[in-house]
This record gives C-alpha cells, sequence and structure tokens, in this order.
C-alpha cells in the first residue's frame, strides 16, 4: 500500500469514521472540503499503474523518461483516482459508505511527478434530487508544490439516503 | 495503423486492452487509490444494502478503473504521435462485476485547428465481453505541430 508519512491517518477502514461525515443533507455547495497536502512518492505512481495494468515505460524507466519531452518519470492523468482520497481526511463525504460514481470529468494541465507534493482546493458544486436519487457534484483543483495547477475535474455522485 | 505525418480526421479509431476484472484487481485497485468503499470489497454489503430500486448480488469495480482504463488507451498513443490527453469525460452506466471483462474504444468525432495547435475530439464507450456498454464518454488530445494552416 502506497501510506507514506503524508497519509499516516488514513485507513482502510470506511465504516470507522461513517458518524462523523456529512450527510446529503449537510452538505453546502461552494463550501470548501478539508484537504490535506500530499507527498506522491514513485511508488504510490507505480502502484496505481500496476492496478490498471499501465506498464508505460514513461512512469517506470527513468531513462525512458529522460529522453523524451517530459525530461523525466511523470504520473499518469489518472493518478487523481488517488489524490481524491489521499488529499482528504477519513471524515470526508468522499468516503462515505455506499457513495457511488456515477461519472467524471478531468482537464489535464501539466502532469504530476515523483516527489511532488499534492494539494486540492475542493468543493461540492452542486446538490439535487432526481428520480428519487441524492446527487452531489464536486469541483476538484490540484496543484503541485509551485502552486501550478496540475489538472481540475468535477465527479458527480449519488450519496446514500 | 496511426497516421504518424498527415492529420488524422474523423474516423479514426483507437482501442485499448483488454482488463479482466476479479476480486484480487478490484483489490489492488483499491489500495492504489485507498478507496476502500464497501461497494467494491464487500459482498455483504452490496447483498443487503438497496441502491434506490437497484440491487446488487456482490461487488462492482470501481468506475475510476474504466476511467483509468481510457486515458491508458489516449496516453499510450498520444505518446506514439507527440500528443497530449486534454480532457476525458466518462459516465458510468452499468456496473462491472467480478469475471467481466472490459475494452476501452474511441473514434475521433472532430478534428480542430486552434490558434497554436491542433485538437481531437474522440467519442469513447467502454464495453464488457457481451458487447454490453458500460461507460461512455468523450475524449479530447492535443497534437503538437499539426496544424493544417
Amino acid at each position: 500500500m502506497n501510506m507514506n508519512a503524508s497519509t499516516e491517518q488514513h485507513t482502510e477502514d470506511f465504516w470507522e469514521h461513517a458518524k462523523a461525515r456529512k450527510l446529503w443533507d449537510d452538505i453546502v455547495p461552494g463550501e470548501a472540503r478539508k484537504t490535506l497536502p500530499f507527498h506522491l512518492t514513485l511508488e504510490a505512481i507505480q502502484d496505481y499503474c500496476r492496478s490498471v495494468g499501465d506498464l508505460h515505460p514513461l512512469y517506470f524507466d527513468e531513462a525512458y523518461a529522460r529522453a523524451t519531452r517530459y525530461g523525466g518519470l511523470i504520473a499518469p492523468p489518472a493518478i487523481h483516482s488517488l489524490l481524491m482520497f489521499a488529499c482528504t481526511p477519513m471524515d470526508d463525504w468522499v468516503r462515505t459508505p455506499g457513495h457511488i460514481n456515477v461519472g467524471q470529468q478531468w482537464s489535464y494541465h501539466q502532469p504530476l511527478r515523483p516527489g511532488d507534493t499534492v494539494t486540492l482546493q475542493g468543493r461540492a458544486l452542486d446538490k439535487f434530487i432526481r428520480k428519487g436519487r441524492l446527487f452531489v457534484i464536486h469541483d476538484n483543483v490540484f496543484f503541485n508544490q509551485h502552486g501550478q495547477v496540475t489538472c481540475t475535474g468535477r465527479g458527480w455522485s449519488i450519496r446514500p439516503a | 495503423m496511426t497516421p504518424t505525418t498527415a492529420l488524422i480526421e474523423p474516423g479514426f479509431a483507437l482501442e485499448g486492452p483488454a482488463f479482466t476484472v476479479s476480486h484480487a484487481t478490484i483489490k489492488a485497485f483499491a489500495r492504489s487509490v485507498m478507496d476502500f468503499n464497501p461497494l467494491h470489497l464487500d459482498d455483504g454489503f452490496m447483498r443487503d444494502t438497496r441502491f434506490g430500486k437497484t440491487q446488487f448480488e456482490g461487488v462492482i469495480m470501481h468506475g475510476q478503473t474504466a476511467y483509468g482504463l481510457v486515458t491508458r488507451m489516449f496516453t499510450d498513443w498520444a505518446a506514439e504521435v507527440e500528443g497530449e490527453l486534454r480532457r476525458v469525460e466518462l459516465r458510468f452506466l452499468k456496473p462491472v462485476h467480478p469475471g467481466n471483462t472490459i475494452t476501452p474504444s474511441a473514434t475521433v468525432q472532430l478534428s480542430k485547428d486552434t490558434t497554436t495547435s491542433h485538437w481531437l475530439v474522440f467519442d469513447v464507450s467502454v464495453t464488457n465481453q457481451d458487447g454490453v456498454l458500460t461507460a461512455r464518454g468523450e475524449a479530447q488530445v492535443e497534437l503538437f505541430g499539426r496544424r493544417s494552416r
């Protein structure tokens, strides 16, 4: 597992903090979520890559990557799948058991790299009821340690009633 | 075959590698992204929980796995053609279960010059082994130095 110094407070048990998490009723669109900086290690990047069968040398072969326009190893764009959890505390509502991800859209500006410290500005952008289901749209901007935007994205999720 | 010198036109298609889902691949993905939602790991929770009118017989794959397979399809190709994946939008339409095999694919719907670059807009699909559409969306790739005028 890619637990490292900046994520020691994360555990695998999503029930542990369940009562501390906001219900759909409590979520205020526009209100900033609590977030955590995350030190992105090469191990975390490669763990993610292996989990989707992506062994491209841009993520594994330093000599190969150095000869490309990136000048070194990078993280794949969808590393935000990890960062959404790594950059939020255990009581964040994204971890609510039964929270269903129904769609996401992301724009990619520049790649993250091993050793980067990633920060997140995140919020619920909207919440509504459709076909009897409780929806939340979340809005996210990730930055590297230089304050540069790396990617931005939104997700549609259905919250447990 | 990827055109390497000419502009890529609507109709050009990509297909990513097939990915067979198992409890082990789901657990590996959960660990790699820290997403331990019981939707993906607890068959008992899934059998005992109703999601509106929907009830599942067991765990389902993370939608973000399909998202990762889609981005991989594009980044593999973009690395060959000096391009950059700029945007992906994906809606998850059907659950994917252990034992399913899913395959991403994409077709260019639009090719457009911008002031300094050239962009491709793709329709994106993810289908399972029975040809059922499990996710659908759109992606945009920037190709450097490919302007047509």
